[in-house]
């Protein structure tokens, strides 16, 4: 009668295997954490740099400031609540007078912050552009010969503050 | 007894791959957190340098402004040795500017300016101006009133086809009833006040009818006038009862000018080409009294006292106000009483005084004073040929006429 066959096989305990499914599932959801918070950092820093609030912000400061250092100072108009502020400045180097206008205005209706270009004589509309988009307040001062502006953009997720000034070098 | 090794499992793991798996993922995210790090950085340092070079642009300009009006105090200008600058530190921080100053005074002055900062570069050019001290029709450091009816209109004694003249009066206070407008007056113009002055605390309308008043945004500047060197007479000029004329030649340092009526009253004849008289002391004319410029001469007028007219006394300039111009050097308190029997023409810069005008007939010219009262005479016409200024004449100072950026 043949012997039955011993098995070399070792096996687990019940323990053993809990205990390893625990480690593993730890070291997984560890390794999982990590990488996840890594992307959601990685998503939030890329938004600080690189979205639609702060590259808007970027470009309404720069806007603000070339025109606003062009300006001749005699030629500045603001709102007395402060929501659109006009400036005239040299079309060129040619120029004899002011010949052109820049006006900054706010819209809350639309939340848009645009910039009108036009002719002073006779007073005519050359075009329009829009600055920036998602604006929640927008308010310009002036003193002196220098103007300033600040800014809230907000895109519901993210909050950015202009604050610039820039001095009208003509008079 | 023999004991048997175990049997190795001959499935393959997979945690090597995950741990790899986790690491590559890891890196790359780490990678790219290093990558957005190091261009936000790139981006706030690049914007720092632009704000920085910006900064030392403006310096150039504002260096090469003063250097050129410093240059302008200097008695005979000459258009060699214009300022320039290559590469200076602007102080406290890591800036350099450099600025050139090109041309010459028929032809005007242009600047051209740049300001470094890191690899930032800013280029500006400015267009320099002459400007006189008689921009204005009237301006004045305090009060200014006007009497009732009083018309300010301008033009051009030069070009008498211009007649779109910018007339502007105003003063540099922002005191309650710093101007006064009485019933009637007019003014083909705008009325100025001082920085931040509230227009209607400011000026008090009594019924007049003016263009726009509003206040200016920077204040205006009084500069300072050099008497040119004379020679010193060592003698006053009295006139009693008589006529005396002079010329060219008797131009001079004086103490004293008193026109007195005796007889007949004593007048004093500017004749035969420009004049230049400094008065240390007083101008006192007696009643009837006159300064008369005659037709073709000129006469400007340092006075560093007072200036006092009896009755019918007066100035009387028979040019146009380019031709007889007064400069009141006297410290703040200066009085300087002004008649004329007829017009008065001529233009008057007295920072410091007190100016009161009596004229039988309208005022041509220009006034630049601590006050001025306008108590009798017609209307108040601006020349804006006072406007044309040369290097010889007093109280310039260059301004950026046109300002462009690169």
């Amino acid at each position: 009668m043949p012997k039955s066959k011993l098995t070399t096989h070792g096996g687990f305990t019940i323990i053993e295997v809990v205990l390893a499914a625990a480690l593993t599932a730890i070291v997984i959801f560890g390794i999982g954490f990590m990488v996840v918070d890594s992307q959601r950092s990685w998503q939030k820093m890329y938004n600080r740099v690189y979205s639609d609030v702060v590259t808007d912000s970027y470009i309404a400061r720069k806007t603000f400031d070339a025109v606003i250092r062009k300006a001749s100072s005699k030629t500045l108009l603001l709102d007395d609540a402060g929501e659109w502020l006009e400036v005239g400045y040299y079309a060129d180097a040619n120029s004899a007078a002011v010949d052109r206008y820049a006006l900054f205005s706010y819209d809350s209706g639309d939340s848009i912050l645009s910039i009108e270009y036009g002719s002073l004589d006779p007073r005519q509309t050359l075009s329009i552009h829009t600055v920036c988009e998602n604006v929640t307040s927008c308010a310009f001062n002036a003193a002196g010969r220098s103007a300033q502006m600040i800014l809230t953009l907000d895109n519901g997720s993210q909050t950015a503050n202009v604050t610039t000034s820039a001095v009208m070098h003509n008079e | 007894m023999n004991r048997q090794k175990p049997v190795q499992s001959k499935r393959k793991g997979s945690a090597i791959a995950l741990v790899l798996l986790a690491v590559v993922l890891l890196s790359a995210v780490g990678v790219g957190l290093l990558s957005l790090g190091l261009h936000s950085r790139i981006f706030a340092i690049r914007n720092a340098s632009d704000i920085t070079a910006r900064c030392a642009v403006d310096a150039a300009l504002t260096k090469a402004l003063f250097e050129m009006n410093e240059k302008l105090k200097v008695q005979s200008w000459n258009d060699s040795d214009l300022p320039q600058t290559t590469n200076e530190l602007l102080p406290n921080c890591d800036a350099i500017y450099s600025y050139t100053v090109t041309g010459d005074i028929d032809s005007g002055f242009t600047v051209e300016a740049i300001g470094k900062s890191n690899q930032a570069e800013r280029r500006a050019n400015s267009v320099l101006q002459l400007q006189g001290p008689f921009e204005s029709a009237i301006f004045v450091q305090g009060a200014l009133i006007l009497k009732a009816g009083t018309l300010i209109d301008g033009y051009n004694s030069l070009n008498p086809g211009d007649t779109d003249v910018e007339v502007k009066i105003g003063t540099n206070s922002i005191l309650p009833n710093s101007v006064i407008l009485n019933f009637g007056v007019t003014v083909d113009g705008d009325v100025l006040i001082g920085v931040g002055g509230d227009v209607q605390n400011v000026i008090q309308n009594q019924g007049a009818t003016i263009d726009d008043m509003y206040a200016i945004i920077v204040e205006v500047v009084f500069p300072d006038i050099t008497v040119p060197l004379l020679p010193d007479m060592g003698t006053d000029i009295a006139v009693h009862g008589k006529t005396l004329k002079i010329g060219p030649a008797n131009s001079g340092i004086y103490q004293v000018i008193e026109l007195k009526r005796a007889a007949d009253p004593g007048i004093l004849e500017i004749d035969g080409g420009e004049v230049v008289l400094c008065v240390t002391d007083t101008i006192d004319m007696g009643q009837d009294c006159e300064i008369v410029v005659n037709e073709g001469a000129s006469l400007v007028l340092y006075l560093d006292g007072d200036l006092y007219s009896g009755n019918n006394a007066g100035i009387n300039n028979k040019n146009s106000p380019l031709k007889f111009k007064l400069y009141g050097t006297g410290e703040v308190g200066q009085e300087i009483d002004l008649k004329a029997k007829g017009d008065f023409s001529g233009a008057v810069y007295a920072p410091n005084a007190e100016i009161v005008i009596n004229a039988g007939g309208d005022i041509y010219g220009s006034f630049v004073a601590l006050s001025f009262e306008l108590k009798s005479g017609g209307n108040f016409h601006y020349d804006e040929a006072l406007r044309n200024v040369t290097v010889d004449d007093e109280g310039l100072r260059f301004v950026v006429e046109h300002w462009s950026e690169q």
